[in-house]
């Protein structure tokens, strides 16, 4: 496998879990901040 | 009775937090009469607060009551997966600020050693070939994909 493949494959990993780490971090925030209430 | 923390969040943004007094047998807790006439005036004109308590370590939510104390709710924190493996990547599932700064500075390590990767491609290749062009332009690639990756995990809240 063409190691020059695997660099970027990597680094794109790396971009896509730091963006779903942001993701899931804000989305807790605003649940926290606007909190459902129930009715 | 015991004494524990009580966090008032608005909507609007607006925390109040206080000590409160916690009934374990009744499972309530009791605010100050202080308090009480705070949460009275403001809530003419704010929506309800989400109310909550440190008890025995542990944030729960509290529930408002018409007498104006509260009763003990469902502990606030998020849904933990059921999965051995799930459990293991709750860190990607609900990542801390701290935990998203360390992923950053994981980011700027991988950055850093692409960079350095690069320059010693760059100085150690004589003939540039289509192989060697390829590996020097994935390594600038990833510097550059992992320096912006970890700039934006280091950007607060």
């Amino acid at each position: 496998m063409d190691v020059s493949f695997l660099i970027v494959g990597a680094a794109l990993a790396l971009y896509g879990l730091g963006a779903l780490m942001d993701r899931n971090a804000g989305k807790a925030l605003r649940e926290r901040r606007y909190p459902r209430i129930p009715r | 009775m015991e004494i524990v923390e009580l966090f008032v969040e608005y909507p609007s943004g607006m925390t109040i937090t206080d000590r409160a007094s916690y009934l374990r047998d009744a499972d309530q807790v009791y605010p100050s009469e202080r308090l009480e006439a705070i949460l009275r005036d403001i809530g003419i004109t704010e929506a309800p607060p989400a109310v909550s308590a440190v008890i025995d370590g542990v944030n729960v939510r509290l529930d408002s009551r018409i007498d104006g104390c509260f009763s003990v709710g469902e502990t606030v924190a998020l849904s933990s997966p059921e999965s051995w493996f799930a459990r293991r990547l709750l860190f990607f599932y609900a990542p801390t600020k701290d935990q998203r700064q360390q992923f950053g500075r994981f980011c700027h390590t991988i950055a850093a050693a692409a960079f350095l990767g690069a320059v010693g491609v760059w100085h150690s290749t004589q003939f540039w070939t289509v192989e060697s062009v390829k590996l020097e332009a994935s390594l600038i690639v990833g510097f550059v994909i992992t320096f912006v990756r970890g700039m934006h995990s280091f950007r607060g809240e």
